[in-house]
């Protein structure tokens, strides 16, 4: 039995514990925020069932964290806070996600050979694809083999599919008779009881599912917590990888946010602490020799390639009612334009027409005050109408998209990490593709009018990507497709911190694949 | 896809079903206050959840009502300071006005509430007549425009696949 201090309790960091667990390693997994409740219960009724558009969600889920704990400089093009968006609680972000779980189509992995743009990865979908079906069986991914997109996979989902609403079958026929074609999404939401979690039972509210329907990583903590291997530090904040000889041999760490540090020695260390934070802490660790600017950072590789999906939001206005949030809301789904023709001078996408309960539109209509309930259904009504659309376009790493250390200090010394995030004309040339690709759909489902967000109004869904990213060598790359930092064994880095472009495709399934490759790799490696 | 006029038709059948704004009366309704801040939280007793319920019933125009209000009331009650004072301050001053609350018409409970709008300020319009409106947009509203259940509920995972009212055609 081995020791492995694994650091970052999200979905990444969970797989790695539970699958390193049942390979018979003493895991010690430190979370920089607390827990939080699950299943999310208590999350759906303050943040859904009995939210109150008037004032803030009490209680707060997860629990704040101390500004000069969880810190980060932004500069760039990007409107809203990455800061806010790194959940800190055990589960991490997927503890609140939609659960769309697509594969990468194997295009995806050798963007600069067949397409003349960013930079191949150093493994292959033929590699991961044994992994992706260890992945899906893991979340419990329901779906079926609709996708006309989709690269060959070796076995069948685990689960069947949720089939397309009323409304998306009369809008997928439209779709294809003008050469759109459509398919079901591939989800963490169980269609039936799986694997101890309950059966949807369709809330609607995927992005806070009260039942553990939709997978969260918490899940698979429950199944370890009372092995005897497993140990969860929550509201420790590791401050530094230590290093001895070369090797890595633990971390250093601050239990309770105190003042006491405390070392923790590990036979391996593993990082799963996002883009920003994996970063950061690679940063902060320096040594001596070819560690004097940081871990893995020989060759100034470390917070370099940041990248981020770019949600475009938008919507479908009809002149008919078209019933909009009957299902949860990941149903029909389109990858044809995930692979343009002129892919390189611009970014592909995948698009949804998702079938969202409309909670920001009841939340626009709620913030005028309103006499009786007749006043009130007539301000909703014109909902019916509307379908929203979102574009999942993938980007390019490039010189104005970086994690690095900022002036600000943390309550310990330590500097926040800065994120830079600025367009490129890939980026421009990916949203104006796209609003022509959003008419066309528009045309094509009958609706009378559409809507989408411009550039600068993206979202990044969350999706924290590149920083240590993986390659060959450590002239050009952090980690091996392993996550094992080159020319320091024993310190690995795992997630999407180690992607090495954005794809269309979201990118979680192929984080807890990799997550998942990565464990039996470091089981071997600490046998040997 | 439901046809403009079969739609046009599903909601006119709703909302006539609903009987809503009873009397055709209007609360008299200043500017929406913030909501409370501060002070004690805790449960609601009956007297105080019943005064809040025949308020919603009056306020939305229908005596059955499947959102969760009640649940609603008890944990802003439970979890937000202030509400607790303001609901059992609000039932208190109904009660001045009508003793039988609970027993008068869908109509003159909505006349009471008129009156302790405008004996108060503004005072509930927004933490309770505004908030209770919104419970009802995020639930009922939604089965009266013609959904089968509304978002936040258990719906099943077969009804959504079919029409969204039986009858309703595309």
């Amino acid at each position: 039995m081995r020791r492995v201090a694994i650091v970052g309790a999200g979905i990444v960091g969970t797989t790695l514990a539970y699958h390193l667990v049942k390979a018979g390693h003493q895991v010690d997994l430190f979370e920089n925020g607390g827990e939080t409740p699950y299943p999310h219960t208590p999350q759906f009724e303050a943040n859904v069932l009995y939210a109150n558009h008037f004032a803030p969600p009490t209680p707060v889920f997860p629990t704040e964290l101390p500004k000069d704990i969880k810190g980060l400089v932004q500069s760039g093009d990007y409107e809203q806070s990455f800061n806010d968006e790194r959940i800190m609680t055990v589960g991490g972000q997927a503890t609140r996600w939609f659960g769309i779980t697509p594969r990468f189509q194997r295009e995806n992995f050798r963007p600069h050979t067949l397409h003349g743009f960013g930079r191949d990865w150093p493994m292959s979908y033929e590699d991961l694809e044994p992994y992706y079906c260890l992945a899906e069986r893991h979340l419990g991914i329901s779906g079926t083999v609709d996708n006309p997109f989709a690269s060959p996979r070796s076995e069948p989902f685990p689960l069947p599919p949720f089939e397309l609403s009323y409304t998306d079958k009369i809008l997928a026929e439209r779709l294809g008779s003008h050469g759109i074609r459509t398919h079901t999404t591939p989800q963490a939401r169980v269609r039936q009881d799986y694997d101890g979690r309950p059966g949807c039972q369709n809330f609607g509210a995927c992005g806070t599912c009260p039942i553990g329907a939709r997978y969260s990583p918490n899940h698979h903590i429950e199944m370890i917590r009372g092995s005897g291997l497993f140990r969860l530090r929550t509201n420790c904040l590791v401050r530094r990888v230590i290093v001895e000889h070369g090797r890595g041999r633990g971390v250093a760490y601050h239990p309770d946010h105190g003042q006491r540090q405390i070392e923790h020695r590990a036979d391996a260390v593993i990082l799963a602490a996002g883009a920003v934070e994996s970063a950061r802490l690679l940063l902060l660790s320096k040594a001596g020799g070819t560690h004097r600017d940081g871990i893995g950072n020989a060759s100034g590789q470390v917070g370099r390639n940041f990248g981020t999906h770019h949600v475009w939001w938008g919507d479908l206005t009809f002149a008919d009612p078209i019933w909009p949030g009957r299902a949860g809301p990941p149903t029909l789904l389109t990858h044809q334009f995930a692979l343009p023709e002129e892919r390189g001078r611009h970014g592909g996408s995948t698009i949804e027409l998702f079938d969202g309960f409309p909670g920001g539109l009841i939340d626009r209509v709620q913030s005028n005050p309103y006499l009786n309930g007749k006043a009130a259904l007539d301000a909703l009504r014109p909902a019916l109408n509307k379908r929203t659309v979102t574009v999942n376009a993938e980007m390019v790493p490039g010189p104005g998209k970086y994690v690095t250390l900022s002036g600000e200090r943390d309550r310990f010394g330590d500097p926040f990490a800065a994120l830079n995030y600025k367009f490129d004309d890939f980026d421009h040339e990916t949203h104006a593709r796209h609003e022509a690709i959003v008419k066309r759909i528009m045309r094509a489902t009958g609706a009378i009018d559409y809507r989408l967000s411009p550039i600068g109004s993206f979202w990044t869904a969350h999706h924290h990507l590149g920083t240590c990213r993986m390659g060959t060598g450590p002239g050009d790359s952090v980690v091996d497709s392993f996550g094992a930092i080159h020319e320091t064994p024993g310190v690995y880095v795992c997630g999407g911190s180690t992607f090495v472009t954005v794809t269309p495709m979201q990118p979680t399934l192929s984080m807890v694949a990799l997550a998942i490759r990565s464990a039996a790799r470091i089981s071997e490696d600490l046998a040997g | 896809m439901l046809s403009r006029r079969a739609a046009n038709l599903l909601i006119a059948a709703g909302v006539s079903a609903l009987m809503i704004g009873a009397a055709g009366k209007e609360l008299h309704r200043g500017p929406v206050l913030d909501p409370p801040r501060t002070g004690p939280t805790g449960a609601l007793d009956d007297a105080t959840l019943s005064i809040l319920m025949n308020s919603a019933q009056a306020l939305i125009g229908r005596e059955a009502l499947d959102g969760p209000y009640e649940g609603y009331y008890q944990y802003q009650a439970l979890h937000r300071p202030g509400y607790l004072d303001i609901y059992k301050a609000f039932a208190a001053a109904v009660r001045r006005r009508a003793a039988d609350f609970a027993e008068l018409s869908l109509g003159d409970r909505l006349a009471v509430l008129d009156r302790v709008s405008a004996l108060s300020r503004g005072r509930y319009d927004g933490p309770i007549l505004q908030e209770t409106l919104g419970v009802f947009m995020k639930s009922d509203a939604w089965v009266l425009l013609g959904y089968n259940g509304w978002p936040g509920s258990p719906r099943g995972i077969e009804s959504y696949q079919t029409p969204p009212k039986a009858g309703s055609s595309a």
